[in-house]
């Protein structure tokens, strides 16, 4: 939640700071513009200044050509006659200082009949081809055909540039002797519209300044009589233009000027205009200025339009500081703003998290004590009660207010009543603890009248000077029924133990007593009486194998593990070697410290012994798997040779057209014979061990004469024996004994012939002797000899093969293991000793038996 | 004309092999255990050696993975009368190229030669 607020305050502090730098923005912005517009007026009030300034000058310079005019008027007014040459002196030195005029001229009016007058009278001053000449259509100037009256231009100065306008007449142009006709009859002064000069440099606009040479006094009837023409100027409007505004020059350079004739509205005739007077759209009408000129009866208007240029002049940056120093400044009062804010935001936050804090934890306080389990009471030194929680209320049946103000006895029964105040007394004069801190168990009285019991705890407590007790109470109500019923369960318990042989033990780790039940004195086969009932005992009674781990699970119990469980053995006083299982529960103080452990004993003596032996069987019976598994597989390998060789040779005789020639076919033929006879050597054995296993052999033992018998087996081997240098001793009285005569030789001959095998040079002896009861036979040789680790295995089938070292030797690997058999069968026994690199001697003993007959194997 | 070193401690069938191989014109050299197989091996030079994986003093498996360890790169065939056919496996694991089964048959020359081509192709 506080994180709402915190989210809601930052949000409106972000309003707040954003509206306040928007303001200031809006405010800088207008600032600008209003700077901005303070300049531009500045700008247009010095505009019209500079524009007033240039329309009195050229008002002015219009007035001195007017002027000029007029002056020409009076010139001719006051002479009876004025030469051409007067004129010309008379002009001259206006002409010099003006150099706007293009002409000034006198233009006489000329009747018909003094046309020819006039043409003399120029042709004297010089010039013969006078004429008065009008413009054909075509602008050709041709002789002027016969009219009433002339307007032809007579006088003009300077002369020599004006040359083609000689005898032009004005009346030719409606519109040049309308303007004259309204100057004669006005007698003011008349300036025509533009005209394009075509006299002179350039092509410029010029306009004529008309002023008609008429006596003032005159009266209107006696015109015709007193005028004399017009005195003329011409005048180019841009030079008259600039050397009237010449001193402003200056000023006027920033603007766009232009001068028009506005006399007729519908036609508006450009006079003049400054070179960067282009196209006046282009700028905004505020810096549009104009002024009205009115002189001779025409109405000029000078409009100046303030360029780009002209307004820099004014215009300073002091719009854009304003606007800058505004945002800035904008900027600078929102972050501080903001800044401040936010600190205020923290502080806010921290003060509403303190006092949360402080509430959650009063709020904390209050709810332990009212949610204790146990009932909490306080009362004061007077024994007033002053809080009574909850749980108090529950338990003692009071309303918290029924309480609360008065003496705690009203919650105790007698005699607690009534000692109570003596014990209050008695503790705070002589400042003795006698109930304080202490659990007991006394009795509290329930507003119903019960009594029930009590576990009261008082702590003294010293709050603003007074003395405060405070006491908890638990309801051993519950408690004291839970302890009748375990009395009950331990009854039956009890009961149950005896029922099911187990002994119950309880050891008590401080004192080293072993509490024992009847049953675990029977278990262990002692008399209560002769034992002292300690751990040592128990300890003692332990088999001495099963001691050490016994005592680690007693102590691992103790260290924290709580279960004991063990299975171990004991001796009892008779010998007797039991099997107990253990089990038991640490009991622990409220320190954590274990105490005593209870526990009990069960005689599993009859199941492990039945454990045990199901355990042999099964591991005799995976033997017996695993051997016949390993025969198979050793029998299989050991079958395979010969037939490889057989099968092998095969192929080589089946190819008539390759056969091998007879010498080998015969070494062929051979091995195959002793491969064919070692496969049937082997399967005889393997049936001779079957049989012995399958309990199948029969012995037919007789009375043999033993030293033949030897005296055969040592032809039997005299061949091969020669063959490798050996010797074969016989040592042997001449007896007889009770013997398979048969399996005899069968044994001597495996004997003897591993001896064979094994012996690469010495001698091979066979020494016999006897008595009553056992006859003893030793093969020996002084051959390489057995190692010692493999001597323990040498009768086991398939010994030799498996063992692979000396397989080299040949024979079925089964003869030691048929020989150990058939000696078996005859009630003896073999025993072997070797010494590698010395020799071996095989010595195997045959019992007298009286019934032979039935003597067979199992 | 192959050249063969025959490792196997049977005398009869190390006569029948070699009687075999011989007659379909390979050049054999016969030991009886592992160790000689493998001291013969490294010092000259066979196209294959044939080894008898049950022999006395040093056993086939571990002739052929010492060879390996010596660095030996020839050809080496397992011949091994043994009818589990994890010892086929086993032989291989040891650093055999290829293993004919005893009892051989009419092919084995075939088989031989052909692991021998494919041997030198490879």
């Amino acid at each position: 939640m506080s994180a709402v607020i915190a989210r809601r305050s930052a949000c409106r502090d972000n309003l707040i700071s954003s509206i306040i730098l928007i303001g200031g923005l809006l405010l800088s912005f207008a600032g600008f513009l209003m700077t901005e517009a303070l300049e531009d007026r500045t700008a247009q009030v010095e505009h019209k200044r500079i524009l007033t300034l240039a329309s009195d000058a050229l008002d002015k310079e219009l007035d001195i050509n007017q002027g000029i005019v007029s002056g020409i008027s009076a010139f001719f007014l006051a002479s009876s006659f004025v030469s051409r040459n007067d004129f010309s002196i008379f002009t001259a030195e206006t002409l010099r200082a003006h150099s706007s005029i293009q002409a000034l001229e006198w233009v006489p009016y000329v009747r018909h009949s003094e046309r020819e007058v006039y043409r003399q009278k120029a042709i004297q001053d010089g010039l013969h081809d006078f004429e008065i000449r009008k413009p054909d259509p075509q602008g050709q100037m041709l002789r002027a055909p016969e009219q009433a009256e002339y307007f032809p231009v007579f006088y003009i100065e300077p002369l020599d540039k004006n040359r083609t306008a000689l005898g032009f007449d004005l009346a030719s142009s409606e519109k040049r002797l309308a303007s004259l006709l309204h100057a004669r009859k006005t007698m003011q002064p008349q300036a025509t519209a533009a005209i394009n000069l075509v006299q002179g440099p350039g092509e410029q606009k010029g306009f004529l300044l008309i002023h008609p040479i008429i006596a003032d006094d005159n009266d209107q009837t006696n015109i015709a009589q007193t005028f004399n023409g017009f005195a003329l100027g011409v005048f180019r409007i841009s030079n008259l233009f600039e050397s009237a505004t010449a001193p402003l020059s200056k000023l006027l350079e920033p603007l766009a000027l232009e001068l028009t004739d506005i006399t007729e509205e519908e036609n508006i005739v450009r006079l003049h205009a400054s070179s960067n007077m282009l196209k006046p759209d282009l700028y905004n009408s505020k810096w549009h200025a104009s002024q009205d000129i009115s002189f001779a009866n025409r109405t000029w208007r000078l409009s100046t339009i303030a360029t780009p240029a002209f307004r820099t002049q004014y215009a300073s940056n002091t719009h854009w500081l304003v606007l800058i120093t505004g945002c800035v400044l904008s900027l600078l009062i929102s972050f501080y703003l903001r800044t401040l804010m936010r600190r205020e935001a923290e502080v806010r936050r921290l003060v509403k998290q303190r006092t949360r804090e402080l509430q959650s934890s009063e709020r904390m306080s209050r709810t332990i004590l009212e949610n204790a389990a146990d009932a909490v009471i306080t009362i004061n030194g007077e024994g007033t009660v002053q809080l009574f929680n909850t749980t108090a209320e529950t338990m003692f049946g009071y309303a918290s207010s029924e309480v609360v103000g008065q003496n705690v006895k009203m919650l105790m029964p007698e005699p607690y009543r009534s000692e109570h105040d003596d014990y209050l007394h008695h503790h705070q004069t002589t400042g003795e603890k006698r109930i304080i801190g202490i659990g007991r168990e006394v009795q509290g009285q329930h507003k119903d009248g019960s009594i029930f019991p009590i576990n009261l705890s008082v702590g003294e407590a010293h709050y603003n000077s007074h003395t405060l007790f405070v006491g908890t109470i638990t309801d051993l109500t519950d408690l004291k029924s839970k302890e009748q019923s375990l009395r009950e369960f331990t009854n039956r318990l009890d009961l149950a133990t005896r029922a099911g042989g187990i002994g119950v033990w309880d050891y008590n780790v401080h004192t080293g007593i072993l509490n024992c039940d009847d049953r675990m004195y029977e278990l262990y086969g002692v008399k209560r009486d002769s034992i002292s009932c300690l751990y040592a005992d128990w300890h003692k009674m332990l088999h001495p194998d099963d001691r050490k781990q016994a005592e680690k699970k007693v102590n691992e119990a103790f260290m924290g593990g709580r279960h004991f469980d063990a299975e171990f053995r004991i001796i009892r006083p008779d010998g007797e070697v039991r099997h107990i299982q253990a089990s038991g529960l640490v009991l622990y103080d409220k320190a954590g410290q274990g105490q005593r452990m209870i526990g009990v004993n069960l005689d599993i003596s009859d199941r492990k012994e039945s454990e045990q032996t199901m355990l042999l069987a099964k591991q005799a019976a995976e033997d017996a798997s695993r051997q016949k598994s390993a025969f198979l597989n050793v029998m299989s390998h050991e079958l395979r040779t010969p037939l490889t060789v057989i099968l092998g040779y095969l192929p080589l005789l089946k190819n008539i057209e390759r056969m091998p020639n007879a010498e080998v076919i015969a070494k062929i033929a051979d091995d195959m014979d002793l491969s064919g006879q070692h496969l049937m050597e082997m399967i005889n054995d393997v049936l001779d061990i079957s049989k012995i296993e399958a309990g199948q052999l029969n012995l037919h033992t007789e009375q043999v004469q033993l030293l033949p018998l030897f005296k055969d087996m040592q032809r039997k081997f005299s061949h091969p024996a020669q063959q490798k240098g050996i010797e074969i001793k016989i040592e042997c009285d001449d007896f007889s004994f009770m013997v398979d005569a048969r399996r005899l030789r069968q044994i001597l001959t495996n004997l003897i012939g591993n001896a064979l095998k094994f012996t690469p040079k010495g001698s091979i002896s066979v020494h016999a002797e006897h008595t009553d009861e056992v006859l003893s036979i030793m093969v020996s040789d002084t051959g390489i000899g057995i190692p010692e680790a493999e001597q323990a295995h040498i009768f086991d089938t398939f010994r030799q093969v498996d063992d692979s070292s000396t397989r080299n030797a040949g024979g079925s690997g089964l003869g030691l293991a048929i020989t150990r058999r058939l000696v078996e069968l005859h009630g003896g026994t073999i025993q072997l000793q070797s010494t590698p690199g010395v020799g071996t001697s095989f010595t195997f003993t045959i019992k007298q038996e009286t019934d032979h007959a039935e003597h067979t194997s199992g | 004309m192959p050249s063969i070193l025959l490792a196997e401690d049977d005398e009869f069938i190390g006569r029948m092999l070699n009687l075999r191989l011989s007659l379909s014109g390979h050049s054999v050299d016969h030991v009886v255990n592992g160790q000689l197989a493998v001291e013969k091996a490294l010092e000259g030079n066979y196209d294959v050696v044939l080894m008898d994986m049950h022999m006395p003093i040093m056993d086939g498996h571990k002739a052929a993975s010492l060879l390996r360890d010596r660095g030996y790169s020839g050809i080496i065939v397992a011949v091994t009368a043994s009818v589990m056919s994890a010892d086929s496996g086993k032989a291989i694991a040891s650093g055999c190229d290829d293993y004919i089964p005893k009892p051989i048959g009419d092919d084995f020359e075939q088989r031989l030669d052909e692991i021998i081509k494919r041997g030198k192709e490879g």
